[in-house]
């Protein structure tokens, strides 16, 4: 075996060896690891909306108001929507082990963290995932003490619009201040 | 025919379109339809609970505002009228339709709910429980909480009595409380 | 908020589709009209016995529109829940992200705030 055949070989080894949880499609995260939470949380938000089911949930919101139209046309960039959200009845129910293994799959190609807050008992990071000059999609992580809560947001992702739900600003500064990142 | 009402004061340019409107203007009847069509939309809407059907009503009550229009005493009047039509129309489409509108309690499902987090859908809920109403006591509650009438005011506009309607509404909201509770949602009297 | 502020902002006015002012001065100039109530009112006697005929002659198609009735509202149930889910999902989005901006302002108001 030559040299080359044999790095090449090692490569299709390690990529094999590489834990699925660790890979994440573009901007689809793999966020399963954080199901087993589920049992320990007195409160569990799970959603998973891929094309399919945003497509049923846009055409049920057709002309029920101007607000669902706003979430409508929110709705038309998106692919999917992932959420992970648990509340628990006090701290250390999650390890951060658990976030880390996120933070592995934000770390890669096309992924930047846009912000990033740590105050005492509060962790906020959202990270942008970019192919080509095109936002393609969002990841925030809100973990408190007895909380924890991943979005993923796959599509072109307009944050003026779903800060429009509520209190939003159009544009995110670099990570800054206080929670400056590590 | 709807009967007059007493007008109060009103600004004189809403008598002013309504007599240029009366007089053959049809850019003032555009404006009276542009003015009011959310107040006759929404009542059929809320009542109906589809948009073509709401549409479709809304438009025949402009028709007949069209048809009618000299017997409109004032722009106040032009209000009472409007909502009283669109109340009968709504009422006796209802009552003439073949179509099952609500859902048999026991066809009904249960969403799930998160208690962090509310119900999302908690308007389109409202309009739905409102929808489940019988058709009078719908309209006194489409009346009372869309247009912000009081209750003889309602009266007047479904040629009903005082204490029926204030026994429809009454009883509207007992159940609508029961229902919402059954729900996750709990409203105290 | 009470049952008395969430039922008017749920059945608060609502602007019809667009194109429906058009569509009213439409009709009127093509000279459309409508039947008041006093010609409605003729109908009901005598459609009555007209539609207990009809009953009679079409009940077999009534089972099957039932079934209809009910794959449709289980579909619709369906949409229903997943529309609330999508809602919750963006909801709990824009909180968290809302929750981000404001703990950056803050943080930047300290920042220029703070003596030097």
């Amino acid at each position: 075996m030559t040299t080359r055949a044999l790095g090449n070989y090692c490569l299709i080894i390690a990529a094999l060896l590489v834990p699925r949880t660790a890979l994440a499609q573009g901007a689809r995260l793999q966020l399963d690891h954080l199901n087993k939470l589920a049992e320990k949380a007195t409160e569990t938000v799970d959603v998973s909306a891929d094309t399919a089911m945003l497509k049923q949930a846009a055409g049920f919101l057709a002309g029920k108001g101007s607000d669902t139209e706003k979430m409508r046309e929110l709705l038309g960039g998106i692919t999917g929507i992932y959420v992970k959200s648990f509340e628990f009845g006090g701290p250390n129910m999650y390890a951060e082990s658990d976030i880390d293994i996120i933070r592995k799959q934000v770390s890669g190609p096309g992924w930047s963290r846009v912000v990033s807050v740590r105050e005492k008992r509060e962790l906020t990071e959202i990270y942008f995932w970019k192919e080509r000059e095109t936002t393609g999609g969002l990841v925030v992580i809100s973990a408190e003490d007895n909380e924890l809560t991943v979005v993923n947001v796959v599509g072109r992702v307009d944050l003026a619009s779903l800060g429009a739900l509520g209190p939003m600003i159009p544009k995110l500064p670099v990570a800054l201040g206080k929670g400056t990142p590590k | 025919m709807p009967t007059a009402v007493p007008s109060p004061q009103v600004p004189v340019s809403e008598d002013q379109l309504l007599a240029d409107a009366q007089t053959g203007s049809e850019a003032a009847f555009a404006v009276i339809v542009r003015e009011h069509q959310a107040m006759v939309f929404g009542l059929a809407f809320h009542f109906l609970r589809s948009q073509a059907e709401a549409e479709e009503l809304a438009q025949d009550v402009f028709l007949a505002l069209h048809q009618h229009l000299s017997s409109v005493q004032s722009a106040r009047h032009l209000i009472f009228w409007l909502r009283r039509v669109t109340s009968n129309r709504c009422i006796d489409r209802v009552r003439s339709s073949q179509r099952r509108r609500e859902l048999p309690m026991e066809d009904s499902h249960e969403p799930h709910v998160s208690p962090r987090f509310g119900d999302p859908l908690l308007d389109e809920l409202l309009q739905s429980l409102v929808g489940e109403l019988a058709p009078d006591a719908r309209m006194v509650v489409t009346l009372r909480f869309q247009e912000d009438l009081d209750l003889s005011e309602i009266a007047a506009i479904v040629d009903m009595p005082l204490n029926t309607v204030k026994s429809h509404l009454r009883r509207s909201m007992d159940a609508l409380r029961r229902k919402l509770a059954d729900r996750g949602h709990v409203y105290e009297s | 908020m009470n049952l008395e502020q969430e039922l008017r902002r749920a059945l608060r006015r609502k602007d019809p589709p667009s194109g429906f002012h058009d569509k009213v001065l439409s009709r009127i100039a093509a000279g459309d009209t409508v039947r008041t109530r006093a010609t409605i009112g003729i109908w009901p006697r005598v459609a009555l016995p007209v539609a207990a005929t009809l009953m009679l002659v079409f009940g077999g198609t009534y089972y099957i529109h039932r079934q209809q009735e009910q794959q449709a509202r289980e579909l619709q149930a369906q949409t229903e829940q997943a529309a609330r889910e999508v809602v919750l999902a963006l909801q709990i989005a824009s909180e968290k992200i809302s929750a981000a901006q404001t703990k950056v302002e803050e943080i930047t108001r300290y920042d220029h705030t703070s003596p030097r």
